[in-house]
């Protein structure tokens, strides 16, 4: 864990900043500018849009990070993943990912040259590797064995050529007709890893095969990539474009971006190209930037934004929804900047790919994200829902989680997707409301609330710290929804202002850097000035269900007391196992009596742990005539009965009353009403009725 | 020539058809009431669901409790297939006193009922009929038009698909019309002339709207309207947002079912003026006269 800065670090930082940052560019504090750049791609390709396939020159220059002598290199070979049905890729997907088929358009890479900078031949030295399984038949792995090791903090150039066939789309990367989301597509290095590094004893490479469940990890780096292509594709790409040189028909497109750690593009004859700006100056008020600035107790100038570039790659069928991509954009740069930190690149492309080619939306690398929209939602009322929005800010959201706190998304996928999940919700709600910030229909809304309520059940007992592809239920269940839902309880039980300060600091100490969950986990206890392991460890290393109800309340008339009493009185507290609970519940018969002649009632509360997730909650009571009263309760205990005497009767009593749990698997058992109001039953009932009325005389009258 | 029933008792006739249709969808709702009362009763979880659909909500509770729901389905198929049933019995009734062909004396109720068991084998037989022709038929039709758009917009993209699904379903739409019509002319026929054989029945009404589909069409276009009208404010009535007091809700029920009684009012009126459209609509020559019922007045006065 990095040491705090000393408290004039920023003021210098800041003033250095301020020399040496380009124009247009104002400082960001303690915000780290650039990454430890381990290697470097120059890549030339070439794509043949008949044949869908590429042709490719690499030259690579790595640095090796760590003390040990490194004496091989290992590359990921993403695209072998869809050469055939052996792949672990398709063994584990079955030839499908989310609603996409795979087709018998299949996908490879071919490294058909592999030298050292000096000519050394390394193609015999080529090895496949199957570090995950013992699928001898996967081939998204290679591994070259180097005459000499590479000594620490040495460099070593390779020169690679390679082809690729894409595959029709359905996995992220690929081509429809003469649609092309070109990703993971060239011969990559995996990450050598320090010891040290996310708690690593021993360095060593991490680069595992590609998992129908997982994504990838990548050291930072700079890219410059030359792509050429007929000149009727409109082209767009990770980073910014510097030259474009036409001859012959064709074009080439040079591109070039640092501190990232993969390279993407896309070719289409199809796209409308939209150009906007997110302006600091304009898109934020200056009421934002001081209310982020107080709330994360930083100088003004710490929380000011860039502009940026932005280029939305739109289909024309789309172009009603231009705006929608525009504006969730620039909510993206706005409100995870603001809350995280700066976003540190010039430019941001948003692909709108076509229908047809679903498998390519929904996706992020760096600087470039796909989104996805229907054209039906041109319309109203489908205009209301916000798939446009909602895939947007969720992959920009990946520039900050995945892209610059670059996280091994095989082997702790939640640190990314999790994460993000969470701020996407956070950035909805507050972009388009929390009522609808998902969908805004005719007699419906959705919000964040929504998704993630009906994405939290009592039966997801599975660990969410586990690898990519060692969930034995839905990926998305785990990775996503379960871990964002954990972050909003956290943010329940720190407060908003805290669970703030936990993310910024977060982000900032691992900008550009490789976090362990371990890593989150001790910046969030440090931040929040409290031992949270309790709260990680049940939520992300077991299983262990929280589910709080109040399973019974009752207000009954006492009975005039008599004899002698103890002062005070009027409220106790008991709680027990179950075992006690049975005990204790034959002998509550008999209500106290209470003193004097005004009416009294006892009332009795019943809260409940249904699950093994230990959780502090509130109760909160009402009396007829009298304010919401709270109480707290550490809830170790299995159950917990409260026992009221007062004049007035108890109407209600609830647990978790400002819905801050959102893990609790079930929020309606957690309150309950001592009189039963049946108007929810009789207004639907009334719709049902009609409905079935309705239904009944069609049929043949 | 029959007498267009008058509005009261056009107006006693809906009241029955409504009252009959609530009772069969009540035997529905009330396990529905008893599930929601149990659910939601004690649960302030759930109140947010006074203000309409809350999605969460809604998904939860479902979850929750979805087993204790188990006899809605059962009671809703039941009811289906009453209906089914006992609409071609009413559906007899109404025609025949639309017509003119009830029996001349006795109190309403009963001259429908007798008109209904008369006419309510071959009801079902009609029914049943157009239910398979709209099947067969509409299937047919999907699948042409899938043949022959599917060409023509496939370049298209998103636009082209979902013209090629709106053209297909209106094509449907307009073959299901078309056998509801044929239906109700069907009807007509049976019970003006008393026919027997359901087949050419079927297809006398069949014919008379391919020979005069304006003439067919027009009560259909103009009493479908007001019931697609009356049907759409009923549920807009129903899903608007709001707070639900008791008077509230009571307010909701009594203009949804007025709305439900609309409805078949109107239908009710369709029916006398498909009558009045198919009249002069006589036997070919050489077919026997069918014989006349045996409580038929010399001179017709439609509902009494």
């Amino acid at each position: 864990m990095a040491a705090l800065p000393h408290p004039l670090f920023p003021l210098v930082l800041s003033a250095a900043l301020l020399v040496l940052a380009p124009p247009g560019e104002s400082s960001a504090g303690p915000l780290p500018e650039r990454s430890d750049r381990i290697v470097r791609y120059d890549i030339a390709v070439r794509l043949d849009p008949e044949k869908k396939q590429l042709e490719g020159r690499e030259t690579i220059t790595w640095r090796n990070p760590s003390g040990d002598p490194v004496p091989d290199l290992w590359f990921h070979l993403y695209l072998n993943a869809f050469r055939n049905t052996k792949s672990t890729f398709f063994r584990e997907s079955g030839g499908r990912l989310r609603n996409d088929r795979a087709t018998e358009n299949w996908g490879w890479t071919e490294i058909t040259s592999l030298k050292l900078a000096d000519g050394t031949d390394l193609m015999p030295a080529i090895r496949f590797e199957h570090p995950d399984d013992d699928n001898a038949d996967d081939r998204t792995v290679a591994r070259v064995v180097l005459p000499r090791p590479v000594e620490p903090n040495g460099a070593v150039t390779i020169e690679l050529a390679f082809k690729a066939q894409l595959p029709e789309v359905y996995a992220r990367s690929g081509y429809k007709g003469d649609f092309f989301l070109v990703g993971q597509w060239f011969p990559k290095l995996g990450v050598y890893e320090p010891a040290g590094r996310r708690g690593r004893a021993s360095g060593g490479w991490n680069c595992h095969q590609y998992h129908a469940n997982s994504e990838f990890y990548a050291d930072f780096g700079e890219y410059r990539v030359r792509i050429t292509l007929p000149s009727r594709f409109v082209v767009g790409a990770t980073g910014s474009r510097v030259a474009s040189e036409e001859a012959s028909g064709q074009t080439t497109h040079v591109f070039e971006q640092a501190d990232v750690h993969d390279f993407a593009w896309t070719a289409s004859p199809r796209y409308l190209v939209v150009n906007d700006t997110f302006s600091a100056g304009k898109d934020v008020s200056d009421a934002e930037y001081r209310a982020t600035a107080a709330r994360l107790g930083r100088p003004l100038d710490e929380v000011r934004l860039s502009d940026v570039a932005i280029t939305l790659l739109l289909q024309p069928e789309h172009r009603p929804q231009a705006a929608r991509y525009i504006r969730a954009a620039k909510a993206g740069l706005k409100w995870y900047g603001l809350w995280y930190g700066r976003y540190p690149y010039r430019t941001l492309t948003v692909v709108d790919p076509p229908a047809e080619a679903g498998g390519a939306g929904g996706m992020e690398y760096p600087t470039f994200i796909t989104g996805g929209t229907f054209w039906l939602g041109n319309f109203w009322p489908l205009d209301g829902v916000r798939a446009a929005e909602m895939v947007t800010v969720h992959e920009f959201g990946h520039q900050f989680w995945y892209g610059m706190v670059a996280n091994n998304e095989f082997e702790e996928a939640w640190l990314d997707e999790g994460i993000n999940t969470y701020s996407t919700g956070l950035a909805m709600d507050a972009e388009y409301g929390d009522a609808s910030s998902y969908a805004s229909l005719p007699g419906m809304r959705i919000g964040d609330v929504d998704v993630l309520r009906v994405t939290t059940t009592p039966d997801q007992k599975d660990v969410i710290m586990k690898p990519a592809w060692g969930y034995a239920g839905d990926y998305s269940t785990y990775a996503y929804q379960k871990p964002a839902t954990a972050l909003r309880t956290l943010q329940g039980l720190l407060g908003d202002e805290t669970m703030a300060r936990v993310m910024r600091t977060y982000h900032e100490r691992w900008r550009f850097r490789y976090p362990s969950s371990a890593d989150f986990f001790a910046t969030a206890s440090e931040v929040a000035g409290r031992d949270l392991s309790w709260f990680f460890h049940q939520a992300f290393e077991t299983g262990h269900v929280l589910d709080y109800g109040v399973t019974a309340v009752s207000s009954v008339e006492a009975k005039a007391a008599r004899g002698v009493f103890e002062p005070g009185g009027g409220q106790k507290a008991e709680g027990g196992t179950e075992k006690e609970k049975e005990e204790k519940s034959l002998a509550q018969d008999a209500a106290p009596e209470p003193r004097g002649e005004a009416k009294m009632y006892e009332s009795r509360v019943m809260v409940t742990r249904h699950g093994e997730f230990v959780f502090p909650v509130t109760l909160a009571v009402k009396f007829e005539g009298k304010p919401v009263e709270r109480l707290q309760w550490d809830g170790r205990d299995r159950w917990k009965r409260f026992t009221f005497t007062r004049p007035e009767r108890l109407e209600w009593a609830a647990v978790d009353p400002d819905r801050k749990v959102w893990l609790d698997a079930n929020w309606l058992d957690n309150a309950r009403r001592v009189s039963p109001d049946k108007r929810v039953a009789a207004s639907w009932t009334s719709r049902f009725l009609f409905g079935v009325q309705a239904l009944l005389m069609f049929l043949g009258l | 020539m029959t007498t267009p029933p008058d509005s009261p008792r056009r107006a006693a006739i809906a009241l029955l058809l409504w009252a009959w249709h609530t009772v069969l969808a009540l035997v529905v709702a009330f396990p529905f009431f008893t599930w929601m009362s149990r659910e939601t009763g004690v649960a302030p979880g759930t109140d947010p669901l006074l203000d309409g659909i809350q999605f969460g909500t809604l998904f939860e509770l479902l979850q929750d409790s979805a087993g204790s729901l188990r006899g809605v389905p059962a009671a809703l198929i039941s009811a289906i297939g009453l209906a089914l049933l006992s609409n071609a019995l009413l559906g007899g009734g109404l025609f025949a006193l639309a017509a003119g062909r009830a029996a001349a004396e006795g109190r309403l109720l009963s001259r429908f009922f007798e008109a209904a068991g008369r006419f309510f084998l071959r009801s079902v037989g009609l029914i049943a009929l157009s239910a398979v022709a709209v099947l067969a038929v509409g299937g047919t039709a999907a699948a042409l038009a899938g043949a022959v758009l599917e060409p023509i917009l496939a370049r298209a993209g998103e636009p082209g698909d979902v013209a090629q699904a709106a053209l297909t379903m209106a094509l449907v739409a307009c073959v299901a019309a078309y056998f509801v019509l044929a239906l109700d002319y069907a009807r007509v026929w049976m019970v003006r002339h008393d026919a027997r054989g359901v087949v050419r029945t079927w297809l006398r009404g069949a014919w008379f709207v391919l020979r005069h589909p304006a003439k067919a069409a027009m009560p259909g276009v103009v009493y479908g309207l007001g019931i697609a009208a009356a049907l759409a404010l009923g549920a807009w009535i129903g899903g608007a947002p709001g707070g639900r007091t008791w008077v509230v809700i009571a307010g909701v029920l009594a203009a949804q079912q007025a709305l439900l009684y609309l409805r078949v009012l109107l239908r009710v009126n369709m029916v006398v003026a498909e009558g009045r459209a198919a009249a002069g609509w006589e036997p070919e020559p050489d077919a026997a006269p069918a014989p006349a019922p045996a409580s038929l007045p010399s001179s017709s006065a439609g509902i009494q």
